[in-house]
């Protein structure tokens, strides 16, 4: 429901902007350098932030299955990251649609792999390793602080956003499967040693 | 008309393999698809597509690799790609990553592969390692597998346990779900 209300009100803004004549932000796409800047923290909530905001849920509601957007990838390289796990194919925990200003990740904990896709990597999916749960600070888009605990789906998607501030795609993450064990060097030596140790 | 190559070859490991047959290719007017190379152990085996310049034949690119292997001490194969064989069929089904790892014996990979093929997953990579040696040995496999339906991970742990035989190996699951982010 919440998610229906909200696309309903996104979708009465573009009419609004449409009259306006303001052209909707289109997405950046690799290998567009801008996607590698390092994005500033916002200080001032003023009507342009509010119009980013506006710009940013926007596209990311018209994008099919699209979950999250950050600034930096409509080519305004500021710390203002929108996220909407309820928009997720299966069922996951959410906190449903979040504008998430300067975020930081404060904790974060285990391990998980998962496919991802991007808008600005449309080429490619690949299999990334993030936390399994994680602890971010924010501010809301009126400036309010943020603090919440997330896992799973919800918990990447905020790490892929965020990453996006920092100038990281998750091709710089990607974890091959073939060189993720190693055989071991001298491993005859360990495990004589460790005969040796057990006799 | 498009003209593409899969190359296919493996041989005793240097340094400069990869350079020289790419060099090779570029010369040639090739033009580099997908491809997937590794070291196994002092061996390099390499899988390579290419599309092929109007003015070189298959059968040209072939005589000349063929050549060229001999010097290089690496056996390459030439054979022409169907569309078929080009094309990827993008499928929304979820992944899965198979990991399983035990002492060594024979039959492992039989074993839980044929197990897979019954439940009508298809394998999308799969790479072993063995270490050791005698009764120390471990081997383990990471395969990544698609799946038809709508199986959850723990259902298929549990189906792959019971096939693995004694001793028994580890083996854990893990659904790779893509995300749109």
């Amino acid at each position: 429901m919440l998610r229906r209300t909200s696309v309903g009100h996104q979708r009465a803004r573009i009419g609004n902007r449409g009259t306006v004549g303001m052209p909707v932000r289109s997405v950046l796409t690799y290998p567009d350098q801008r996607l590698r800047q390092v994005s500033t923290s916002v200080d001032s909530f003023d009507e342009q932030l509010m119009e980013l905001v506006r710009d940013l849920e926007e596209i990311m509601y018209d994008s099919p299955g699209c979950t999250g957007i950050a600034a930096p990838q409509i080519g305004v390289p500021v710390r203002v990251v929108i996220v909407d796990a309820s928009r997720n194919r299966k069922p996951v925990v959410n906190h449903g649609g979040m504008v998430l200003i300067n975020p930081v990740v404060v904790e974060q904990e285990g391990e998980v792999i998962g496919r991802e896709g991007c808008l600005s990597v449309p080429q490619f999916t690949g299999n990334v390793k993030r936390a399994k749960s994680i602890k971010m600070r924010a501010m809301a888009r009126d400036g309010t602080p943020i603090e919440l605990d997330t896992v799973d789906f919800e918990a990447r998607l905020i790490l892929h956003e965020i990453d996006h501030l920092d100038g990281i795609l998750f091709l710089d993450r990607v974890s091959s499967l073939k060189t993720d064990i190693f055989r071991r060097k001298n491993l005859e030596m360990e495990s004589s040693r460790t005969l040796l140790n057990r006799n | 008309m498009n003209r593409n190559v899969v190359i296919t070859g493996a041989g005793h490991d240097r340094v400069g393999i990869v350079a020289d047959l790419s060099e090779f290719l570029f010369n040639c007017g090739c033009n580099l698809l997908d491809s997937s190379m590794t070291l196994l152990r002092g061996s390099f085996a390499l899988i390579l597509m290419a599309a092929l310049p109007e003015n070189l034949s298959i059968e040209d690119l072939r005589s000349r690799l063929g050549d060229l292997g001999a010097q290089w001490n690496l056996i390459l194969n030439v054979r022409e790609l169907s569309d078929a064989e080009l094309s990827e069929k993008l499928s929304l089904q979820d992944s899965f990553i198979i990991a399983v790892y035990g002492a060594d014996r024979t039959g492992i990979v039989a074993g839980i592969t044929r197990h897979l093929a019954k439940l009508n997953m298809n394998i999308t990579d799969v790479a072993t390692k063995f270490s050791g040696s005698g009764e120390k040995g471990i081997f383990v496999m990471i395969l990544e597998v698609s799946s038809p339906g709508d199986m959850a991970a723990h259902r298929l742990q549990e189906e792959l346990a019971k096939c693995c035989g004694e001793p028994p190996l580890d083996i854990s699951v893990q659904e790779l779900e893509t995300v749109e982010l």
